[in-house]
Parts: C-alpha cells; sequence; structure tokens
C-alpha cells in the first residue's frame, strides 16, 4: 500500500509542487488544514517559500501550532522544507524577531550579504549547489539523505539561513561564496532540508523517497 | 558560487511551442511539454516558458500547460507573457510556476514590479527584456513580443528595475535570436557590471561553443531554444564544455 503522507497547507506557494513530487514518488497525499489532521497522521511534511511571520501567524491562526508540537514530541516522521525547516528553530530575525516552534534549539537569521573579504555576496541565495553530509561522520545517520553523495545537486533559494545551537542536529551543509549553510537538518524524527527537494530532479525525489520510507 | 544554469526556452503560441527569428516569423515545432519533459530528463536546470502572443491578446494562456508539466518535472519554472497585474501572477505561480517573467506590463507600469516584489519576494520575479541594438554600446527595449519599441534605454530600465525589486534578468537579444550567430555579449556585459542580480543570456545560441563567452561577460545562466529543439547539440554537451572551460555547473548524471 501507498504510503500515507499529510502536507500542511498554511498558505505556501509551492505546495502543489510538493504534492505532485510525493504522488510521483508513489505516495498517498493529503492536503492538512486543521488540527485533527495533525493529531492523526502518520507523516507530515510542511513545505517552504514565503515569510516566516506570516508563515507562523497562518499556523497560530489554524491552531496548528499545538498539534504539531504534540505530534513531533510523539517522534512521528516531520520534514521540514526550507521554511518548513526554519519553523522548528526557536525563532527568525526576519523583519524583526518571530518566535518558531522551538523544537531544535537555535535561530534563523539573514546570510551575510558581504564575504570575510569584503565582496558583495548575492542574496538570495538561489541555485543550484552539491551538499557535503555529515553522514560520514560518527553518530549523525540521516536516513532522508541515503544514497545521496557529492554528485547530487539541489536547488536553492533562500534569504536567511537556520543557525542550530547543538551542531549535532546539522546533516548536511553546502557552501555559498565561502560561508557554510545548513543545507539539512535531522533530529530524532525531526527533518528538515533548506533546498527544495521537490525542485531538485531525481536527486530531491531520492531525499523525498526516503522521507516516505521512514 | 552557485552554479552556472542551462535553461531551455520554450516560446509558446497557443497550444504549440514555436520558435522564431528576431521574434517573429514563428514556426511551429510541437508539444510543449512533450519537449520539456525530454529536457528536464536530459538535465536542464531550470525552464522557461514564454506565451508570445499573451500581451498582444491581453491573457496568458499558459496555466494548464504549466500545470501539466509539473505533474512530472521537477526543476524550477519560470513562466512570462501578458503578466499584468497580481491576480495575474498569483494564476501563474498557483498552477506550480515558481517565478514569473515580466516585460510589456513592467514597461508601462514600473510600479507593477515593486508590487509583484514584495507580494511574492523578489527570488520570484524576472524582469524580461527584449533588447534591440541601437548605436555601438547603446540597447532599447522592446516589447510585445519584439513588436514595438519604447525608446527606453535597455540599461537604465534594468537599474530601475532592480531597484523596484526584481531578482533576475532575462536579458534577450532581439538582434541576435533565431541567428544561431552566438548572443550580444556586448549587451550582457553592459547591463551585468551595473547590477548585482543574476542574468540569464538570451538569444543566439547556435553551436555549444557559443555558451561561454556570455558567461564571461557576466552571465549567470544561459537559455537556449532551437539548438535543442531541433537536436543539434543535447545539453550534456553544453554542460561539459562549460565544465572543460572551468565554468562551475551542476553535477548531474544521467539516469
Amino acid at each position: 500500500m501507498a504510503t500515507k503522507v499529510g502536507v500542511v497547507d498554511y498558505g505556501a506557494g509551492n505546495l502543489l509542487n510538493v504534492v505532485n513530487a510525493l504522488k510521483y514518488c508513489g505516495a498517498h497525499v493529503y492536503i492538512i488544514t486543521n488540527p485533527e489532521q495533525v493529531i492523526h497522521a502518520d507523516k507530515i511534511i510542511l513545505p517552504g517559500v514565503g515569510a516566516f511571520q506570516d508563515g507562523m501567524n497562518v499556523l497560530r491562526e489554524k491552531n496548528l501550532i499545538e498539534p504539531i508540537i504534540d505530534y513531533i514530541a510523539t517522534e512521528r516522521p516531520y520534514l521540514g522544507i526550507c521554511l518548513g525547516m526554519q519553523f522548528l528553530f526557536e525563532a527568525s530575525h526576519e523583519f524583526g524577531v518571530t518566535a518558531g516552534l522551538d523544537v531544535i534549539k537555535g535561530e534563523v537569521i539573514a546570510i551575510p550579504s558581504t564575504t570575510s573579504t569584503g565582496t558583495i555576496r548575492r542574496v538570495p541565495h538561489v541555485g543550484w549547489a552539491s551538499i557535503e553530509s555529515a553522514n560520514d561522520k560518527e553518530n549523525n545517520n540521516c536516513r532522508i539523505l541515503n544514497g545521496i553523495t557529492g554528485e547530487d545537486s539541489f536547488y536553492f533559494v533562500h534569504s536567511f539561513m537556520c543557525v542550530p545551537k547543538n551542531s549535532s542536529v546539522i546533516s548536511s551543509i553546502t557552501e555559498y561564496m565561502g560561508l557554510p549553510i545548513v543545507a539539512s537538518i535531522s533530529y530524532k524524527n525531526v527533518y528538515g532540508t533548506q533546498f527544495h527537494p521537490e525542485k531538485s530532479g531525481e536527486s530531491g525525489l531520492k531525499v523525498l523517497k526516503n522521507f516516505l520510507q521512514l | 558560487m552557485s552554479s552556472c544554469r542551462l535553461i531551455p526556452r520554450l516560446d509558446i503560441k497557443g497550444p504549440n511551442l514555436i520558435k522564431g527569428i528576431h521574434l517573429e516569423g514563428l514556426r511551429i515545432i510541437g508539444d510543449p511539454n512533450h519537449y520539456a519533459k525530454r529536457y528536464y530528463e536530459a538535465g536542464a536546470d531550470e525552464l522557461i516558458y514564454i506565451d508570445t502572443v499573451a500581451s498582444l491578446y491581453g491573457r496568458n494562456n499558459l496555466t494548464d500547460i504549466v500545470n501539466r508539466a509539473v505533474q512530472d518535472i521537477f526543476i524550477p519554472i519560470t513562466v512570462g507573457g501578458g503578466i499584468r497585474s497580481i491576480e495575474d501572477a498569483t494564476k501563474i505561480l498557483r498552477s506550480g510556476a515558481d517565478k514569473i517573467a515580466v516585460n510589456t506590463a513592467a514597461v508601462r507600469t514600473p510600479q507593477l514590479l515593486a508590487e509583484l516584489a514584495n507580494k511574492f519576494g523578489s527570488q520570484c520575479i524576472v524582469l524580461s527584456v527584449e533588447a534591440k541594438k541601437v548605436t555601438i554600446n547603446s540597447w532599447e527595449v522592446y516589447v510585445d513580443n519584439g513588436r514595438e519599441h519604447t525608446g527606453i534605454d535597455v540599461v537604465s530600465w534594468v537599474q530601475q528595475a532592480v531597484k523596484l525589486g526584481v531578482g533576475e534578468v532575462l536579458l534577450t537579444s532581439i538582434d541576435q535570436e533565431g541567428t544561431r550567430q552566438g548572443f550580444d555579449n556586448e549587451l550582457i556585459h553592459h547591463v551585468s557590471e551595473k547590477v548585482q542580480i543574476p542574468i540569464i543570456a538570451s538569444g543566439g545560441m547556435g553551436v555549444v561553443e557559443h555558451a561561454i563567452c556570455p558567461i564571461k561577460a557576466g552571465a549567470s545562466a544561459v537559455a537556449f531554444a532551437d539548438i535543442l529543439h531541433y537536436e543539434r547539440v543535447t545539453i550534456d554537451q553544453i554542460r561539459q564544455f562549460l565544465k572543460k572551460e572551468g565554468v562551475r555547473v551542476r553535477s548531474w548524471l544521467q539516469k
């Protein structure tokens, strides 16, 4: 039977593309719009694109914040894409400071627009980049990155980046003009990707399939 | 640095993929999504769909085509042609596009760019510029898919659009488009030295070797059309060529 996965609708622009990619991977996809659906879900995905504050406001209006935190506490699989990963942190500095879900300690900050040598770093960071997986190191086996190598590339589009307090949650990084950026995180059954697996061709589909198999 | 992007451009009229010379003399090629799927599978980094008659008729009819494309194409898609309002943009983005490209309506109402950028974010808004050479180092903005001149200088228009919040420029040379004689690299150089946002070079690619000059001139991405439509080269041949020239490209493995 196809894996069931709920995609949370909080107004993110790329919801349709995430749904399409999951369907293509063979999943049975449904859209989550109310707290009941979160409580009964087996797997949930929060897609990205949009502003942190707007996104959190919609989650609050739909009474989804508490159910999502409770859901995560039961250690069922959660995948946050881009903004959906950033929500997991304590707070974001996008347009003032906004509190997040506080599942993972750390903050979301702006990508510095100048490099250490003073040259301009174009923001938003848009484009394809490879990632360096921490899977090779001890004690971090990020299952959504199974089979991903340095030959895989992923599509990034973001102006803010996650800075976890505990680096052990970082499962991969990418480099952008000398700046290491957290590309994915893994903490118990919580996963996040800064890149867009739904827009990263075969490499991205591989990550989604890995999540569906958890 | 991000990798240099290789972007097939699909010009659409009605239900058909078409190809012209200097944006005119249009020839029908076939079903756009048949080609789009093929380019996705062949390693395209993004796709651009342009409705070539949309601004003439005052509407973009690509939503159905895009909606079908995104069922099984999983790379970023930019859609342009006839986008005149927040409502038009919303419709296109809801159909599955990642970015919208605006030309004619932005020239007539520049403030539209600011509204779009505020609503959807700069990364979502591509300024489409159709440039025609006037004299040495001077180009004029054209609208309505190369049909109408405006008297506006290309470089200052792009600078204004960046201030209004666009995140990228699709820079098409009308002179070179469809000629297979190579890009207008002077144009790319003049625009790219004035702005920080990524520039997609478009118009004129006839052989693999043409891909390097626009990148050296400052482009972050190269768009091409009939060189692929007529199967004169593959995307991977362009990728391998650029790699050999020392350009950073997406690593991509044939399935």
